[in-house]
């Protein structure tokens, strides 16, 4: 380029340049805690009623998506919203709305008002919570909300460019999200927390089957792009033309991205106290007995360095770790204030926002490492099934725990200590109860994954005996 | 608002865009619960938004925001032209939208009463009345009711010259009762899993005959926790409705989004079996199963006058005579199939998302038999009732559902109930062994306000009218 055209070339993009840092002014200042805090004083302010308590939540989210090795969404969004609980006396009004201008934030305040006039007295009801203190959890990295549509689309092109090379086709998204979360209440409580995570997430097909990897991390540098791209690749070229085996028990080996199905419907629906009080979690009555294999140690923590979540819960209560099982001992639940109260125990700040039929459920749920490795797994299992994750998981009996789902992307027959062959994908229909207390081995690295329907949770890659496949499909 | 849709376009013109549209939305829904006595919640709420779809240089972009101002719509319009741009830098050939004519129009749907008009405290009444039917009994541990309301008024232009206005309104209702007796909890649930849905107004709510069914339902759900387990084994396997319309959903009506035949979900909600061959050969079901898709019919929750590419709503079949004859089609991807127009299934979830494939309301014609004759009709069988637990394969091959309640079909007669009834399948299998469909008298329009798709997630609403129907020789019981 010469130097006429590079002037120009610079004069041209001079003003894109600024529009884009005024854009990024523009965001900064309206996700910033002081300009939270502002909108937070100006409704609190003027709320009618006894008490008052706001949600803000919201942020930026981009999500480039890719299939058949091109890209074919690609979407951002950005925006904030309110909810406004109003209490008179014991009367409770909510109203959310994402209209955060002077009329609209009178709107949705003069309608929770109105709301609680005609609600009936809640016999659970609660003043709201006086200021707390909160522990510094720093998952805001400035890279990860700055990734611009740009720089997604050369990270993807990297990997489909490794896909052709295979003569395979992805499909996957990279996605960079930046979100916002506030709690404030007429008391002077005040929580504030900005996050950030990105994911990598591809599935990789040689035209029939498929191989599948995923990465998140609050910072889009740690994210290991290329190590989910091989990944996938690998299982791709792996999973060439399964083979059909027959249903029945098998020992599995569980890799990290399948073991959250195991413990997600018991977060939903048995580690919450709520749920042990109205006695429909099956560890309503098994505090301090055995309930699992005394490796399995489970607890909800926010903290961990895995861990991707926020410090306080929707009553603005501080989040506290919280021992749900220990060596296979039931150690406790997770509480908002009102089980707490019920149960005569301290809030863990696991609520959500009050008043809700669904009680208290954990969010960062942590299971302990053990000391294998995924390789010694593999090395010594006679004749077991490797799965590399799971679709599509349904829980079929709370009490007993049963879960039914299939394999996905690349599930593989092991014999002798090695990777024989790819079977086809199979369905288990097993009760997790049971899957706990067949527990082989459990791995010393632990990774941040989600369940099929969402959750994210630090987990470890396990193996279990006796686990049951129920029935099989064509693919 | 005529600024604010035009603003958009020529904005995103400036940019290069080839092609450009912008919805505009604003929402308001209501939704109440009480539970075991008390309020479970009562949460109200209005947003409003926009998001602006663009074509550029061949590829697609999609920007949305909830501050609408003239400035912010330039910012997103501009925002959109770029992250298309970007799209770009990775696709193979243009994307090119299949012709629509221009559409200027007025949509509403059908309703008689405005449920946002109807006093908190009624509503509240009737839940508050259904909840001390079903806690009569100490064996009932969780009583939940809930009502949901919500109306959406969208603002569509593009720049083919569209301009369209709509407003939905939607209303739903629904109790569960769960039973426990040591480790042992049955749940039954009324009229519907999570509750039945339509595009109707409160006029639906005293329809669904909440109250008169509550003693009912509560008595079930005792019932259950002695009765004995669901056998195993193959049994002839009768759905009610219901459960049928899950059936569909998922065996069909995922199967048919024509974006998941051509891979474009397969990294979360998965492929399809039903890849383009077998369109128009593929024996899907037996000679009597028609299901059509209809963006038409009255009060289905998918019902529109227009989709989200402007395309007016259709009625067609997915499968005739049991062969497989349509799919669910966009403006985007109605061309890689040959067909000349869209089908107008291009809907998104509210304003900040893009707008993809999605069912639209697919039912099951109703059959010539009166349901009693079925159950006659029947040797060795099981009714099941009302969906407990549904899971399914990426390709939609090989299905697993649970429901609440199994009825126990001997020599023509019901003999007695069974708890935790499962049925497991392979979808042309199960389909191809359905030899009877009651009639329209026990037809029901049945609505999903909540399926899922997409990365990022969207929800959508649709409903399955379906009576019930009879499969022969179908594994049961797997679940023990």
């Amino acid at each position: 380029m010469g130097e006429h055209h590079k002037r120009k070339y610079i004069q041209n993009l001079a003003p894109l340049i600024e529009k884009i840092w005024k854009e990024e002014e523009e965001k900064e200042r309206a996700f910033s805690r002081e300009h939270i805090e502002g909108i937070v004083r100006k409704v609190l302010d003027d709320a009618k009623g006894d008490q008052a308590e706001l949600l803000i939540h919201g942020g930026e989210s981009a999500l480039t998506r890719f299939a058949n090795n091109i890209i074919h969404q690609n979407v951002s969004d950005r925006g904030l919203a309110i909810s406004v609980r109003v209490d008179v006396g014991k009367r409770q009004g909510r109203f959310s709305t994402n209209i955060l201008t002077e009329e609209g934030l009178r709107f949705a305040l003069d309608k929770a008002y109105e709301l609680a006039k005609s609600s009936p007295e809640n016999p659970d009801w609660l003043p709201v919570l006086q200021p707390q203190e909160y522990r510094e959890l720093n998952n805001f990295f400035q890279k990860t909300a700055d990734l611009s549509p740009e720089e997604r689309a050369e990270i993807v092109k990297r990997h489909i460019e490794r896909c052709k090379e295979k003569e395979l086709s992805s499909a996957g998204i990279l996605s960079n999200d930046e979100n916002i979360i506030a709690v404030a209440n007429t008391s002077g409580l005040f929580a504030y927390h900005r996050g950030t995570q990105a994911k990598f997430s591809a599935t990789t097909s040689n035209g029939n089957t498929s191989g599948w990897a995923e990465d998140v991390s609050p910072d889009v540098e740690k994210l290991n792009f290329d190590e989910v791209s091989a990944r996938s690749i690998e299982k791709a070229i792996l999973n060439q033309k399964p083979r059909e085996i027959n249903a029945g028990e098998y020992t599995v080996i569980l890799e990290h991205s399948a073991v959250p199905e195991i413990f997600i419907y018991m977060a939903w629906m048995a580690f919450g106290a709520r749920a042990v009080i109205e006695g429909t979690s099956f560890l309503r009555d098994k505090v301090g007995k055995k309930v699992f294999d005394e490796r399995i140690t489970i607890t909800d923590d926010v903290y961990h360095p895995l861990s991707l979540g926020v410090p306080f819960d929707y009553e603005g209560h501080p989040t506290a770790k919280a021992n749900l099982i220990e060596n296979g001992v039931v150690k406790g639940f997770v509480h908002d204030r009102l089980t707490a109260k019920e149960f005569g125990t301290e809030s863990t700040g696991h609520a959500l926002p009050q008043p809700n039929p669904y009680g208290p459920i954990p969010r960062n749920l942590v299971i302990s490492a053990g000391d294998s490795t995924l390789d010694e797994m593999i090395k010594t299992t006679e004749r077991g099934i490797l799965v590399t994750h799971f679709h599509y998981t349904n829980i079929i009996d709370p009490m007993r725990m049963i879960v039914t789902g299939m394999t996905r992307d690349g599930t593989f027959l092991v014999e002798d200590g090695k990777i024989a062959y790819p079977v086809k994908n199979l369905r288990f229909t097993q009760s997790m109860i049971d899957a706990l207390n067949n527990v082989v081995s459990i791995s010393r690295d632990q990774k941040t994954v989600s369940a099929f329907f969402g959750g994210s949770m630090v987990v470890p890659a396990m193996k279990i005996n006796n686990f049951r496949f129920t029935s099989t499909t064509d693919f | 608002m005529k600024q604010f849709l035009e603003l958009a376009l020529d904005t995103a013109k400036h940019e290069g865009a080839t092609y450009a549209d912008i919805r505009i939305i604003d929402d308001k829904s209501e939704d109440i619960a009480v539970k075991n006595g008390k309020i479970g919640r009562i949460n109200c709420s209005n947003s409003l938004g926009f998001g602006v779809r663009v074509i550029k240089d061949g590829a697609w972009g999609f920007a949305s925001s909830s501050t609408l101002t003239k400035e912010e719509i330039q910012r997103v319009a501009t925002l959109a032209a770029r992250i298309a741009k970007a799209s770009a830098t990775l696709s193979k050939k243009p994307v090119e939208l299949v012709p629509e004519p221009a559409h200027t129009d007025k949509w509403t749907s059908n309703y008689i009463i405005d449920p946002f008009t109807v006093p908190l405290e009624e509503k509240l009444d009737l839940l508050f009345k259904i909840d001390s039917i079903l806690r009569k009994d100490k064996k009932i541990v969780v009583a939940e009711g809930h009502m949901s309301f919500w109306r959406e008024h969208q603002f569509f232009a593009s720049t083919d010259g569209s301009v369209i206005e709509q407003t939905i309104l939607r209303s739903g209702a629904g109790y569960q009762a769960q039973a426990r007796d040591g480790s042992e909890l049955q749940t039954r649930s009324y009229p519907m899993m999570g509750g039945q849905y339509m595009q109707l107004g409160y006029e639906l709510i005293p329809a669904l005959r909440l109250l008169e069914n509550a003693e009912r339902v509560r008595e079930e759900a005792i019932a259950l926790l002695t009765a004995p387990q669901c056998p195993e084994g193959k049994l002839d396997l009768i759905l009610e409705g219901s459960q049928l319309a899950l059936q569909i959903h998922e065996s069909l009506g995922h199967p048919s989004e024509l974006d998941r035949v051509l891979g474009m979900e397969a990294n979360y909600a998965g492929t399809s079996f039903l890849t383009t061959e077998k369109l128009g050969k593929f024996k899907y079901g037996s000679d009597i199963v028609n299901i059509v898709a209809d963006g038409t019919v009255p009060n289905g929750l998918a019902t529109v006058g227009y989709d989200d590419d402007g395309v007016r709503a259709q009625r067609w079949f997915l499968v005739k005579d049991g062969i497989f004859s349509g799919y669910l089609t966009n403006r985007e991807l109605a061309g890689t199939i040959g067909e000349e127009r869209s089908r107008g299934a291009n809907r998104a979830d509210g304003y900040s998302s893009l707008p993809m494939i999605r069912m639209t309301n697919i039912s099951l014609l109703p059959g010539n038999v009166p349901y009693d004759d079925i159950i006659a009709d029947t040797e060795d069988g099981i009714v099941m009732a009302t969906t407990k637990s549904w899971s399914i394969d990426q390709r939609r091959l090989n299905f697993q559902f649970g429901c609440e309640i199994g009825y126990l079909v001997k020599h023509g007669k019901i003999t007695g109930i069974v708890k935790n009834p499962t049925y497991q399948g392979i979808t042309p299998e199960f389909w191809n062994s359905c030899d009877a469909i009651a009639d329209e008298k026990s037809w029901v329009l049945w609505g999903v306000p909540n399926c899922g798709k997409g990365q990022p997630g969207q929800r959508a609403e649709m409903s399955h009218g379906a009576s019930a129907a009879r499969f022969r020789k179908v594994t049961v019981g797997v679940a023990r």
